[in-house]
């Protein structure tokens, strides 16, 4: 057992525990902590942020004289006048700009890279063949439940035809191929999760108390 | 009763047996089998393909100091390959957690490489998928300084850089977002080949991506971690953390399937109580 001398290491080792503590039920100490962390993270993103505005605004402006970034620099204070009720209205416009900016951005890249490339992924042969013209069974069979799991999805969320007959039947398959999609999401995340509570046994047991 | 209780098992007592169960094999480990994936494989061969005389890999580390304990044990396996094989490294966050963790993967690299001349930590960009965009666009000049503050022009690696076109790779290492989605978004076509380190929640939702091609290979959070750590014959905290790993699993399966059949059989009692 080799217990760290490091106060910062103490001081993670006991936020740990205490925002654990929170499994057995809340408390002031939990509290604390949360505040901490919460405080931390804010102060920590604000450093960042502020570093980014010099470096990417600030300095270029004042020392290369690039009036351009007048622009953004302006609009960002503009973000902050809705603290101050008579002129909070001019918020709205920065707000509508990065509204429409953040479409434009990504409008085109989204069609391409989550619609289409997925749709083309999706166009695949029923019957796969080798360059020697023979079946592939496994390749095939996989090929015929992804298709046919997409097709059950898509009439599942198909709502401008009655649900009854084949449709219904493609509906229920689509469904069940959703269920498993969902076990299959749950599984991750139990695995995730687990990781995470790793880690921080790691950090407790052993960077902390040198147990590990 | 009995079948009342196994329903309603008190949490604290479920956290106080997984905490017992994965703390047993953490301090010692029993060795469980680890087979290694095909999307790790695929990732590993990637790395393997790379030229070390003209190739650059751009590690945006996208992944937040919370997820770091599924993520960050691929990104010190992935760079570890990458600085065994001599092949150039940008790091680049669009998180703002993403430098103070790229500079723990510089301090587990060591003398395996020589900062600025074949890895340099770039720093974080604030703005979401506006700055995936902004770098990709002009990686050259988007950071005037390094995280370190060294000016960009005073480091060798970067005079390789001049268009997006210069990385052969990007392995983007994510616990949300931007990531993935922001990235196959806003690289051009032809551009670099993308690949994933994703946190293990994620997965499901890139597998797509993966079959369609658009991710080049993809490493499945701490387990993709810990068979990366196995392939490269260097088996780190990834590698010590999947036997708890699958035991925390069977105790989680445990208890669905007793709370299950627990469910079942007070069914079956209700029915013939009734009767």
């Amino acid at each position: 057992m080799n217990v760290s001398t490091n106060p910062w290491i103490w001081f993670m080792g006991i936020g740990m525990l205490s925002l654990y503590s929170f499994i057995y039920k809340e408390n002031p100490i939990y509290r604390l902590f949360e505040h901490i962390y919460v405080g931390a993270s804010v102060g920590y993103t604000f450093v960042t942020a502020y570093g980014n505005i010099i470096d990417q605004a600030w300095t270029p402006l004042t020392t290369e004289g690039k009036l351009n970034l007048l622009v953004p620099i302006i609009l960002g204070l503009m973000l902050y006048t809705r603290y101050f009720k008579p002129i909070a209205w001019i918020s709205r416009w920065p707000m509508s700009f990065l509204m429409g900016l953040g479409i434009g951005v990504s409008t085109y890249g989204l069609l391409e890279s989550q619609l289409i490339a997925q749709s083309k992924a999706a166009m695949m042969p029923l019957f796969v063949k080798s360059s020697e013209g023979a079946l592939l069974l496994g390749r095939s069979i996989n090929n015929i439940i992804m298709i046919l799991g997409v097709l059950g999805v898509l009439f599942y969320f198909f709502f401008s035809v009655e649900h009854k007959g084949p449709v219904r039947r493609m509906a229920s398959l689509g469904r069940m191929v959703m269920m498993i999609t969902f076990g299959v999401a749950f599984g991750n995340v139990v695995m995730g999760r687990i990781s995470l509570l790793l880690g921080t046994i790691s950090d407790i047991f052993g960077t902390w108390l040198g147990i590990i | 009763m009995w079948l009342e209780r196994l329903q309603n098992i008190d949490r604290r007592v479920i956290y106080t047996v997984l905490l017992i169960v994965l703390l047993g094999p953490m301090i010692k480990p029993i060795g469980i089998p680890l087979t290694i994936n095909k999307t790790t494989y695929q990732m590993y061969n990637l790395i393997e393909s790379l030229n070390p005389q003209s190739d650059i890999v751009m590690l945006a580390m996208d992944y937040s100091v919370a997820g770091a304990a599924d993520v960050h044990p691929q990104a010190v396996a992935v760079a570890k390959h990458l600085a065994n094989r001599g092949i150039k490294m940008v790091m680049v966050a669009f998180v703002p957690d993403g430098p103070m963790l790229a500079e723990r993967v510089l301090n587990i690299l060591g003398d395996r490489v020589t900062y600025g001349e074949d890895i340099v930590n770039l720093g974080y960009l604030s703005g979401g998928e506006s700055a995936v965009k902004k770098f990709i666009d002009e990686p050259a000049t988007t950071f005037p300084r390094d995280h370190r503050g060294n000016a960009i022009s005073s480091l060798p690696i970067m005079s390789n850089i001049k268009t997006i076109h210069d990385f052969s790779l990007i392995v983007d290492f994510q616990t949300g977002s931007p990531g993935y989605q922001d990235f196959l978004r806003q690289l051009p076509a032809g551009g670099p080949l993308y690949a994933a380190g994703i946190v293990t929640v994620s997965v499901p939702n890139v597998m797509p991506y993966l079959d369609s091609g658009q991710f080049a290979a993809l490493l499945p959070g701490l387990r993709g971690g810990a068979e990366y750590e196995v392939l490269i014959g260097e088996p780190g905290e990834g590698a010590a953390r999947m036997d708890a790993q699958s035991l925390g699993h069977m105790v989680i399966v445990t208890f669905i399937i007793v709370g299950n059949v627990a469910y079942f059989f007070s069914k079956r009692q209700e029915k013939s109580g009734r009767r």
